[in-house]
């Protein structure tokens, strides 16, 4: 252990609180953007800060910090806060009880570490794949991104855990704008790893297609918006388990409110028999992966739906504490200037048993949606959109439709997913979810093709 | 602020600028922020957490032998140590200069409510209890939250032209929530404002707890709409969904990188409804975003972008305007490399009051929350939703919340015949808008 870390361990050791943490962040970073034939940003990041969450009586206090110098001052502001809180305080905080660890985890890495890459090669890098994008016939322009970070958390709390982690995050999107006669498509690339910068090698014929997509979406009718059978590429289906059921599922979301934890009780059936979804913070190299979230407790495989019922949730170590669950990793912040909520990692559905090409043979009338430009929930109801679609006809790929938003009642459309994909696709992104203000939070999603009946999309009338 | 600790000295931005001209820099500029925020939520209808958030960070530019490059850091970053990482980047970059703007005399701007910063926790807490108590009289069995951030930003600028300026400005926002779960009929309402005036906090915070609180009694009843073509009158939170297009395609970026419909040889022609004017207004008193000097130095403007449905101008940093050879418009914004953005979008009042526009439907809907309408193409000028929040309206009133709906349109194809009125009133933000009433408007239904 570092001497920072002994040092934080001392302050943690007071006798007016129940429980407090801190937590250290320090973060270098690279940024690489083109925007058409243009580098448009080429930056070299560094930050540091800290925060001091403590828990007086049943009221939390939260005090952000840039100059570790003024530590003192921090916990002293957060404990007034808290000692405040409690005062208002109606209901009991309980924290579900986690074994104190005291390790120093080290960067784990699966391929490239893209520190090793230099910024000069990694800007030739995406140069070439923005040239790629730009002599497609019919793209008139481009956006690539691209971040990397390395990542240092130095965490304490009173109870006598002390972890330091360490990682790597990269992600990005790369990105061909096709524009004609006053009207704009686009289409994209996305990549993001927590284990090695191989991810953005080897995209060139990924990034042909992207390309060629945003073109074939000039000619593409609109939908016309009424029900339909859709399928659901694995991109768009990962989006959608995360936000149809993902963010229903956090602990945090569920807790407050004893209706909605009625309806939300475990062991009740949500779906069809073939449906499994969890969610996992083990799998090495992805951005959703660290060994201990942000309360210290470790990560760890969650079953949400078993067999079409409900068997579990996320939590934080308060939510957990409060529905007398057991606390699962899922406590994330995005950065030290954010307090711990319950989050996602990488949230999947597992595949079935039914080939891809026989999720299409017999939809007469229906929509076939790919990837996704993003989605929202609030919690009973979705929406989502994908990036492009085709008609299915007779069980037939048809014509390419444009401006596809997907919308629909949870519950029902859990129960509408009638075959699901014998494939299985992780999906690793630039973006990231947004909650309580955090945003971008590295998130990941893997899935099949899945199939849904009487799904509503959005467009024209 | 209150509950702040005493600000320590910041190292000046100048003195980032000369470290890097020591280092060889041939030019240079530096931007400090330091940010302190407030912020006091209630969820599940009780205090859940009161926080004191302090950021600081500080970007620095250098040009060197014919390129650019940029570095962030922290607090108590060396100025050579962040010169020297901002020097060795600009090694890997392609050929550019900086464009740095000299000294300029400078609008007087009001940014900073001093009454703000005398906003205690307490204060905050006693107005969330307050909202809490508004919003449940729309029924017991609901669950209300709200959130209350007063934010204080220091921002400071110099460059190796001489510039140097620095201003405070201040913000309170404000949000409020509803939610119900009944076995899978589930719906949360929500509204939110900001403001720079600490007296606006509390009328306004009243306000939208009482007009949610109306609105969540009428949403216990659902009703689905047929697929069909209807008059929609839009909150300001679901009409800004319909600005966000036109705001990202009068970009002086997008407009340079042909991605936009817009170009200059346009301006003066009608592009959109002549109902509809549309500012920038950086130069606002008491503007959440107002300031007196852009990011990049800029002296700031009142900026129209639509003037009554005809094209008068883009937002534009030093770059997109050298590039479409027009003057920059004070509208460079960043984290931590200045770009075109907007400031404070104002959209110019209509005449009628809200509540006569909602009276003038006879079969229709209110859309008070889009969901998922950013995640569209706004460069082709299609905003798609899902109805997250609306209500079917019959004879004037809203009647039942509207479920399984999706809200679509082109703008920039829809607008100039979709667009009836609007109203007199306006809700207070980053964005300044009116409620909209729209007539045939496309919704998608089960």
């Amino acid at each position: 252990m570092q001497g920072l870390t002994e040092a934080l361990r001392q302050k943690c050791r007071r006798n007016d609180v129940r429980y407090m943490e801190i937590r250290v962040e320090e973060r270098q970073s690279t940024a690489i953007s083109f925007r058409g034939p243009k580098l448009e940003r080429l930056t070299a990041g560094k930050s540091a800060g800290g925060n001091v969450r403590v828990l007086v009586g049943d009221g939390w206090g939260f005090v952000s910090f840039y100059d570790l110098e003024e530590l003192d001052a921090a916990i002293a502001s957060a404990v007034e806060q808290a000692n405040l809180a409690n005062r208002y305080a109606t209901e009991q905080v309980t924290l579900a009880e986690v074994a104190p660890v005291v390790e120093q985890v080290p960067l784990l890495l699966t391929g490239e570490d893209p520190r090793s890459v230099s910024v000069q090669e990694k800007k030739e890098l995406l140069a070439a794949y923005n040239e790629r994008i730009l002599s497609t016939v019919g793209v008139t322009s481009s956006q690539v991104h691209y971040t990397d970070a390395w990542v240092r958390v130095t965490f304490v709390n009173s109870e006598g855990t002390a972890i330091e982690q360490e990682k790597v995050d990269l992600g990005g999107n790369l990105g061909a704008i096709a524009t004609r006669d006053g009207d704009t498509q686009q289409d994209f690339v996305s990549f993001g790893s927590t284990g090695s910068f191989d991810v953005l090698r080897g995209l060139e014929a990924q990034v042909e297609d992207a390309a060629q997509r945003a073109v074939t979406l000039l000619d593409a009718q609109e939908v016309q918006g009424r029900p339909y059978t859709v399928i659901l590429d694995p991109v768009l289906a990962g989006v959608f388990v995360h936000e149809a059921f993902g963010h229903l599922s956090e602990g945090d979301n569920v807790a407050g409110d004893a209706n909605l934890l009625e309806t939300m009780q475990l062991g009740k059936r949500f779906g069809r028999p073939i449906l499994n979804i969890y969610d996992s913070g083990l799998d090495v190299g992805s951005r959703a992966y660290l060994k201990y979230d942000d309360e210290g407790v470790p990560t760890q495989k969650t079953y949400l739906l078993r067999e079409g019922v409900l068997v579990g949730r996320l939590h934080s170590r308060e939510t957990a504490g409060k529905l007398g669950e057991r606390p699962t990793g899922n406590a994330r912040a995005i950065n030290w200037r954010y307090p711990p909520i319950v989050r996602m990692r990488n949230t999947c559905i597992e595949a079935g048993t039914t080939p891809p090409a026989d999720l299409f043979a017999d939809v007469q009338d229906g929509i076939y949606a790919k990837g996704a430009y993003g989605g929202e929930t609030t919690h009973g109801n979705f929406t989502f959109r994908a990036t492009s679609a085709y008609r299915i006809k007779n069980g037939k790929l048809a014509e390419p439709l444009k401006n596809a938003t997907l919308s629909g009642n949870l519950f029902e459309t859990l129960q509408n997913i009638d075959a699901i994909g014998s494939d299985q696709t992780q999906c690793e992104s630039g973006g990231g979810c947004g909650k309580g203000g955090q945003v971008p939070l590295p998130v990941a999603q893997g899935a099949p093709h899945i199939r849904i009946q009487n799904l509503l999309v959005g467009g024209a009338q | 602020m209150a509950g702040g600790q005493q600000r320590k000295q910041f190292v000046p931005a100048e003195a980032f600028v000369e470290a890097a001209r020591r280092l060889g820099a041939s030019k240079a500029d530096a931007y400090w922020t330091a940010s302190e925020e407030l912020p006091v939520s209630f969820a599940y209808n009780r205090l859940e957490s009161i926080q004191h958030k302090r950021s600081a960070a500080v970007v620095l530019r250098v040009a060197i032998d014919g390129r650019v490059g940029v570095a962030t850091g922290s607090w108590g970053e060396a100025p050579e140590d962040l010169a020297g990482r901002a020097i060795e980047i600009a090694r890997s970059a392609n050929p550019g200069d900086l464009d740095l703007p000299p000294a300029a005399p400078l609008p007087q701007v009001e940014t900073h409510d001093l009454a703000l910063d005398a906003l205690t926790p307490e204060q905050l807490v006693a107005l969330g209890e307050d909202a809490i108590r508004r919003l449940r009289q729309a029924g017991e069995e609901l669950q209300a939250g709200t959130e209350l951030v007063v934010s204080t930003d220091h921002v400071a600028l110099a460059n190796s032209s001489g510039f140097s300026g620095s201003y405070t400005s201040g913000s309170a926002g404000v949000m409020v929530e509803i939610s119900s779960a009944k076995e899978t009929n589930i719906f949360t309402g929500y509204d939110g404002e900001e403001f720079g005036r600490a007296a606006e906090v509390q009328p306004h915070l009243r306000q939208m707890a009482d007009r949610l609180a109306k609105l969540a009694q009428v949403a216990q009843r659902t009703r689905r709409p047929t697929a069909s073509r209807y008059p929609v009158l839009l909150h300001p939170a679901a009409f800004a969904n319909l600005m966000m297009p036109f705001v990202q395609s009068l970009n002086g970026r997008a407009v340079r990188q042909g991605v936009s419909r817009f170009r200059k040889d346009q301006f003066g022609s009608l592009i959109t409804s002549e109902k509809l004017t549309l500012v920038d207004d950086p130069t606002l008193p008491y503007g959440v975003a107002s300031a007196p000097f852009d990011d990049e130095g800029t002296p700031t403007q009142r900026n129209p972008l639509i003037t009554a449905g005809k094209l008068s101008s883009f937002l534009l940093d030093r770059e997109s305007a050298v590039e479409l050879q027009m003057a920059p418009t004070g509208s460079a914004w960043r984290g931590d490399q200045p770009t075109a953005g907007p400031s404070n979008i104002v959209v110019e009042a209509g005449e009628q009051p809200m509540q006569d526009l909602l009276a003038g439907i006879e079969k229709g809907l209110y859309i008070c929350a889009l969901m998922g309408a950013w995640a569209g193409n706004p460069y082709a000028g299609q905003v798609g939703g899902t109805i997250a929040f609306g209500f079917w309206v019959e004879h004037g009133e809203p009647v039942a919340r509207v479920t399984d709906a999706v809200f679509s349109l082109n703008l920039f194809r829809d607008l100039p015949h979709c667009l009836v009125a609007l109203s007199s009133e306006r809700s207070l933000g980053r964005a300044t808008l009116p409620w909209a009433l729209l007539d045939d408007v496309p919704i998608a239904a089960q």
